[in-house]
C-alpha cells in the first residue's frame, strides 16, 4: 500500500483512538460506575480491565484494518498469580496498548494531568491506574513509587518501563531501579516482557506523519519470569535485568541483519 | 578522596566518575550547570544511589534533608565542600 495512504492510517489511527476514548469514558464509564458501585475495589477494577482489554485489542484491530501495523496476540504462557511487576522495554508509543492487549487486568502508570480531565480521569481510576510523576518529581521523595507498592499490595499487577521513556532506536536507554524496587518491597515477581517494532516508528520526538517505508509489526515476547531472592538488592537485580534485555536485543538485530543478507 | 584543600576541579572529576559508574552518564556530559532531575535524568532513587555512593567518596556522612535541595552539579559540588569543611 501505498505510504500517503499509511499516513491517512496513521492519523486515522490517532482519531479513532480519541474516539474510542470518548465513548468509553462518556457512555461506559458512567454506566459501569453505577452497576459496579456496590461491588469490592478489586471486583470494580476487573470490571473496568475488561472494558480497557477490549479497547486496546480493537484498536490493535483497527490499525490492522488500516494497514498501519501488524500485531500478532500470543498467548502469555506462565502468567505469575496474583500480583507482579510486569516490564518491558519501550521501542514506540503503542507498546503500553500492545503490552496490555496481550497481557490482561494489569495497570499501569499514566500521567497524572490526565487524571484530572472530567471523562478520561472516572475511566483510569476506575482501572486502577496509577497518576504518574507530576509536580512531586523534583521533590526528591518518591510517592509514584509508594503509588505502586500499594497497587501490587492490592493484589493487582503493575507495568512499568524501567526505561522511563522510549527507547532509542535499536537500543535501551538506561534502567532505572524503580520497577524491581517496586517488586522486592510488595514481594512479588517480575515478568519482563520483550516488545520488537519492525520497522522502528512512532519513537520520541519522531512526527507521528513519518511513517515507515512498510506497513510495521509489534511483536511481544516474554523472558523467564525473575523471582527476587529475599534480600537481593535493586540495584544489581535491575543491572541483570536490563543485560538479559540487552542480550536479547543485540541477539534479534544480528537475526534480523542475517535473514536481510539471506534475502 | 575528597577533603578540606580539594578544589572544585577535583570534586567535579570525582563526580564525574560517580555519575559514570552509577547512571553510565559519560564524563564529558557532566558539567557544573548541569540540571540533575531534567537534564540528567535522574529520579528519586538514583539521588538515594548517588548519595550513598558521595558518602563513601568522602567518607563523611550527608545529611538527606541537604541532599534534597540540590538541583545541578554545581550545588552538589558546593554541599560537598561544605561537608568536608566541618
Amino acid at each position: 500500500m501505498g505510504r500517503w495512504l499509511r499516513v491517512l492510517g496513521t492519523g486515522g489511527g490517532f482519531i479513532s483512538f480519541a474516539a474510542g476514548s470518548a465513548v468509553i469514558s462518556w457512555f461506559i464509564v458512567p454506566y459501569l460506575a453505577l452497576r459496579h458501585r456496590r461491588q469490592p475495589y478489586l471486583a470494580r477494577v476487573a470490571a473496568y480491565q475488561r472494558v480497557m482489554l477490549a479497547a486496546y485489542r480493537s484498536f490493535m484491530g483497527v490499525l490492522r484494518v488500516y494497514g498501519v501495523s501488524r500485531f500478532e496476540r500470543r498467548e502469555l504462557q506462565g502468567r505469575p498469580p496474583g500480583a507482579f511487576v510486569l516490564v518491558s522495554n519501550h521501542p514506540s508509543l503503542l507498546d503500553v496498548i500492545v503490552v496490555l492487549a496481550t497481557v490482561p487486568g494489569v495497570c499501569c502508570v499514566v500521567r497524572s494531568g490526565l487524571f484530572d480531565l472530567p471523562f478520561l480521569g472516572p475511566l483510569l481510576r476506575g482501572a486502577g491506574y496509577i497518576p504518574g510523576p507530576g509536580a512531586e518529581a523534583e521533590e526528591g521523595d518518591s510517592p509514584i513509587l509508594d503509588r505502586i507498592v500499594e497497587r501490587l499490595d492490592q493484589g493487582l499487577p503493575v507495568l512499568v518501563f524501567p526505561e522511563g521513556s522510549r527507547s532509542p532506536e535499536g537500543g535501551l536507554r538506561r534502567f532505572r531501579r524503580g520497577a524491581v524496587e517496586a517488586a522486592l518491597r510488595a514481594g512479588v515477581p517480575i515478568l519482563p516482557a520483550l516488545v520488537r517494532c519492525d520497522p522502528s516508528t512512532l519513537r520520541k520526538g519522531q512526527p507521528w506523519y513519518d511513517v515507515p517505508d512498510r506497513r510495521f509489526t509489534l511483536t511481544v515476547d516474554f523472558l523467564p519470569v525473575m523471582t527476587p531472592p529475599s534480600g537481593a538488592g535493586s540495584r544489581e537485580l535491575t543491572q541483570e535485568l536490563a543485560a538479559l534485555y540487552r542480550e536479547r536485543i543485540s541477539a534479534a538485530a544480528a537475526a534480523s541483519l542475517a535473514a536481510g543478507e539471506g534475502r | 578522596m575528597i577533603n578540606g584543600s580539594s578544589s572544585a576541579d577535583d570534586i567535579l572529576g570525582a563526580l564525574r566518575k560517580t555519575f559514570e559508574e552509577l547512571f553510565e552518564i559519560p564524563p564529558e556530559d557532566v558539567h557544573l550547570g548541569s540540571k540533575l532531575y531534567e537534564e540528567m535524568d535522574l529520579d528519586s532513587l538514583d539521588a538515594a544511589d548517588m548519595r550513598a555512593n558521595l558518602q563513601e567518596v568522602v567518607g563523611r556522612s550527608i545529611p538527606e534533608s541537604q541532599f534534597q535541595d540540590v538541583r545541578t552539579v554545581d550545588d552538589v559540588v558546593r554541599l560537598l565542600q561544605r561537608v568536608v569543611s566541618v
